[in-house]
């Protein structure tokens, strides 16, 4: 590990007052899972080091007036562990719940999985499902952006060198919709996503599908939303055979976005399969709180 | 005998050493550390084949905290080791043979210095084509990796009149397996240290093979083997990969240079890299049998790659050939079988020596003669089971000991159990 | 570059340390204060046997920058015993012939310790899980769990 100066900011406006200081020298880390690597390894290697982890104003999970937020700092086990997500926002609590290990997941934060925007990472694909937004702050304010436009710039991320990310937030699903994460992989722990599919889908009171939205991740370099899935569901009866009748359109989409790529073989016909588990839940979460009038 | 003491035998009894792993004390090569202690590093290569034009570590001479960087010149001793033929050098003289040959060895103050040192030396290479498969290795005008042939090793085995047994058969299948190259992934990274005092080079240092290791450190060193000790500290498994020389060698040439104690702790990717691998092999078999089932002739060729260098090459072999009929009964028997060396990662030892790979072979060829016979695959296979008194292809006549049908009885009746 | 000085609590006592930032935690609890039951298998985050408990809840060390434990509170093995009385777990971890080559051992002790301080009698499904970031090369897990089990019937 190459040599670097060490700050350990106690509040945000200390750190953002550094971050501007050091602007493009310093490096942020959170929980370490994933820079640790890098600065271990030399591939990366900052004048600055500010360590956020001590933040803990960041470090929250509340709905206010419908809305979700989630400070930059909770780790996995915080949000696996939180009763409002495990009970009303499946997909993101299953994403947190499958993440590596134990000690992963007590150390990773949801900042750090969205910032590091690994084609690999699990919760961004289950935030861009939920049509979820960042906050960006630095010493000269604050910004927001729907976490696709986060993600749609030429460079890794949005985020400016003198920026953090501090808060995510979306939209509390109703009692009318239903989300579903899952994670393909090899194994069942320790183990990188080979397709990862985060749907949330909304029924009306004639069990009519009124509004979907179905997310890919670990095919595309980032997460992609599915439009002609989610056009394909919305106005269908919130049914097996309409969940059945898209597995072959999941398929071919997922060819005409990888079609040279070694996996596509493997991952074409997976997708069914993942298809097939992810509406399995989304069925049994509707009939288990029994909003079929 | 029925006056001894059986108070242990056939009992469950606690490891010698399991309190002071419970405790976190057992010592592992890593957690050594002498006064005045230097790190070690291993400039490798990163071509597969190819000469060495020029290399420069005049950088990283420079750096402070650098010790010393040695090179195949500096090897007082014979820079080759291996564990049946040496034809491993120390450091890479004539030329690179895999990715991951060592070309320099360093020593300084602290890793991080030893890493500096390291991204620092630069190398020119000249490359020679590279050989990845078995099939060119094997072609005349391939370029020659080891010597004039890149055949390392071959054997033939047969008893009975092979021929004349499959004209008589009712049925016979033919089919080529293939095994893939495999990693032990031994949880502790190969790591030792080494220190010269007295005129005598002492090792420690995670191994399976002190002995082998004494005598390859001696030779590199030009010492005589009474110079030379290895400890053998608690050691984070092997299962195989550990019998190779890893840092044995380059520490102890380190620590007689610089006069030094020198440790060596090797990263998992380059310990991955370099260590031994399951050795990849191809099997063609052709199996026959008569509608009673009994199996009456059995050929296979097959081929293993050994990669750059032989390490048990020989001994895999051997084991492969000898098992490649499996636990079963087969009175005419031809079997022949080639290693080559190739330009990929050395293939040595891993739990079962090449019976795992053969297993493959013989398990498919049963399953694919009871589906032709229209049998039962358990019954087939206990219809043609090792018992006491088989004689084997080799003419081994098994004494005792042979307990594959009961095994095989139990082992199916558990598994209807959980299917 | 500057040192750090960097306090926190290591197995039961208070300790401060003045170091170069530049390293991991593995490398300090190895190196500074001698804790070599803290073992690098991988240095990736991927085995677990650089595990330690902080506040509790199990962490890979070579995940973490050493300057990150300012103010918490560490466990690794050598503080598991006390007063020369071992921890059920280190029993049980003997007799069930859990440890072969050991090197594992240190971590996977943690983290089943983790799982018992908050969870005193967990499925196996359970202590599968608690021990999935921890690997084992030699022994198969079987006796493992089977350890973690015997240690909560006592
Ligand atoms: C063994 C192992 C298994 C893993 N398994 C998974 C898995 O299953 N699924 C998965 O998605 N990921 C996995 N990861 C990756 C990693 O754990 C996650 O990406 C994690 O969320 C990273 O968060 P962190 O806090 O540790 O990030 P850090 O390593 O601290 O930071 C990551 C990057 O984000 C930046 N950053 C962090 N927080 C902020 C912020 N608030 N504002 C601005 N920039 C910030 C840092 O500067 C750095 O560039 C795994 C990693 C390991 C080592
Ligand atoms: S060494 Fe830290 S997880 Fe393997
Ligand atoms: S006992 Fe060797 S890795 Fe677990």
């Amino acid at each position: 590990m190459k040599e670097f100066s060490f700050f350990s900011p106690g509040t945000l406006d200390e750190a953002l007052t550094l971050m501007n200081q050091y602007k493009g020298k310093a490096s942020v880390i959170a929980g370490g899972t994933d820079i640790v690597l890098e600065l271990n390894d030399r591939s990366h290697h900052p004048d600055y080091i500010v360590d956020i982890s001590k933040i803990k104003e960041l470090r929250y999970v509340k709905v206010v007036d419908g809305i979700v937020r989630i400070g930059a700092l909770s780790t996995f086990t915080d949000l696996e562990n939180d009763p409002y997500l495990r009970d009303h926002v499946k997909s993101l609590y299953s994403a947190c719940y499958y993440v590596g290990s134990p000690q992963i997941r007590n150390l990773g934060t949801i900042g750090g999985n969205v910032v590091n925007a690994s084609v690999a990472g699990d919760t961004p694909t289950a935030f861009i499902s939920l049509d979820a937004t960042v906050v960006l702050r630095s010493a000269a304010g604050k910004r927001e952006m729907k976490l696709t436009d986060f993600y749609g710039g030429p460079g890794k991320t949005e985020l400016e060198k003198d920026e953090l990310l501090t808060e995510i937030y979306f939209e509390a699903p109703t009692e009318q919709m239903a989300t579903a994460y899952t994670k393909l992989g090899k194994r069942k722990a320790l183990v990188i996503v080979v397709i990862g599919l985060a749907v949330l889908l909304e029924k009306d009171c004639n069990n009519i599908c009124s509004k979907a939205q179905v997310v890919i991740g670990a095919v595309a370099r980032y997460p992609q939303r599915l439009p002609l899935i989610e056009h394909y569901l919305v106005g269908k009866p919130v049914t097996k055979e309409t969940f059945d009748g898209c597995r072959d359109l999941f398929s071919q989409t997922v060819y005409e976005m990888i079609p040279t790529r070694a996996s596509v073989g493997y991952k074409k016909e997976s997708v069914k399969g993942v298809a097939s588990k992810t509406f399995d839940s989304i069925l049994s979460d509707f009939s288990l709180c029994g909003v079929e009038e | 005998m029925s006056d001894r003491d059986f108070s242990v035998l056939g009992q469950s009894v606690i490891r010698k050493d399991a309190l002071s792993k419970v405790l976190g004390e057992a010592k592992f090569a890593a957690d050594y550390k002498f006064e005045g202690m230097l790190y070690g590093g291993v400039f490798r290569s990163t071509v597969p084949h190819a000469l060495i034009k020029h290399f420069d570590a005049s950088k990283a001479l420079a750096l402070p905290g650098v010790a010393c960087v040695l090179t195949a010149k500096d090897i007082p001793g014979k820079n080759r080791t291996g564990i049946i033929i040496k034809d491993e050098p120390c450091l890479v003289d004539d030329k690179v043979r895999r990715v991951g040959d060592a070309i320099a060895i360093v020593a300084a103050d602290t890793p991080e210095q030893v890493n500096e040192a390291l991204d620092l030396m630069e190398v020119e290479y000249e490359l020679l084509e590279p050989i990845f498969t078995v099939e060119r290795a094997l072609e005349e005008d391939s370029p020659k990796i080891h010597g004039a042939t890149n055949v390392h090793a071959k054997k033939h085995l047969e008893c009975g009149d092979v021929d004349a047994a499959f004209a008589k058969c009712d049925v016979i299948v033919e089919h080529t397996y293939n095994t893939s190259m495999l990693t032990h992934m031994f949880i502790e990274p190969d790591a030792g240290i080494a220190r010269y005092e007295d005129k005598i080079m002492t090792v420690y240092c995670s191994t399976q093979n002190p002995h082998y290791d004494r005598a390859d450190v001696a030779g590199v060193l030009g010492l005589p083997n009474n110079q030379v000790r290895i400890v053998q500290v608690t050691t984070g498994g092997g299962f195989g990969g550990k019998l190779d020389i890893s840092v044995q060698c380059h520490i102890a040439l380190l620590s007689h240079f610089t006069g030094k104690p020198v440790k060596m702790v090797r990263s998992r990717k380059e310990s991955t890299n370099v260590s031994a691998k399951r050795h990849p092999m191809t099997m063609k078999a052709k199996t026959g049998a008569t509608k009673d089932g009994k199996i009456q002739a059995v050929e296979v060729y097959m081929t293993g790659d050994t990669g750059a260098y032989a390490s048990y090459g020989p001994a895999v072999i051997t084991r492969a050939v000898v098992h490649c009929m499996g636990p079963y009964e087969v009175p005419n028997v031809r079997v022949d079988a080639v290693f080559t060396y190739t330009n990929n990662p050395m293939a040595g030892a891993f739990r079962g020596f090449g019976v795992p790979q053969v297993a493959y072979c013989h398990e498919g060829q049963m399953n694919a003669i009871a589906k032709e016979l229209n049998m039962d695959p358990i019954e087939l296979r206990l219809l043609n089971a090792h018992k006491i008194g088989t004689t084997i292809a080799t003419g081994q006549v098994l004494e005792e000991s042979v307990g594959f049908k009961e095994t095989l009885i139990q082992a199916a009746a558990k598994a209807k159990e959980v299917m | 570059m500057e040192k750090i000085k960097i306090a926190f609590n290591l197995n039961d006592q208070d300790v401060s340390i003045e170091t170069m930032p530049n390293k991991r935690l593995l490398d300090m609890l190895r190196e500074d204060f001698n804790c070599t039951s803290v073992k690098e298998g991988c240095g990736e985050g991927e085995c677990g046997a650089c595990t330690v408990l902080r506040n509790g809840e199990p962490v890979t060390s070579c995940t973490m920058l050493a300057g990150q434990v300012q103010g918490e509170r560490l466990l690794t093995l050598e503080g598991l015993s006390k007063n020369g009385e071992l921890d059920i777990l280190q029993k049980t971890f003997m007799e069930a012939g859990a440890v072969q080559c050991g090197f594992c051992t240190p971590g996977m002790i943690l983290s089943a310790k983790a799982l018992l301080m908050k969870n005193p009698h967990p499925s196996r499904d359970e202590i599968r899980r608690a021990l999935s970031g921890n690997l084992c090369r030699c022994t198969g897990y079987t006796k493992i769990f089977k350890a973690v089990e015997m240690a909560i019937e006592e």
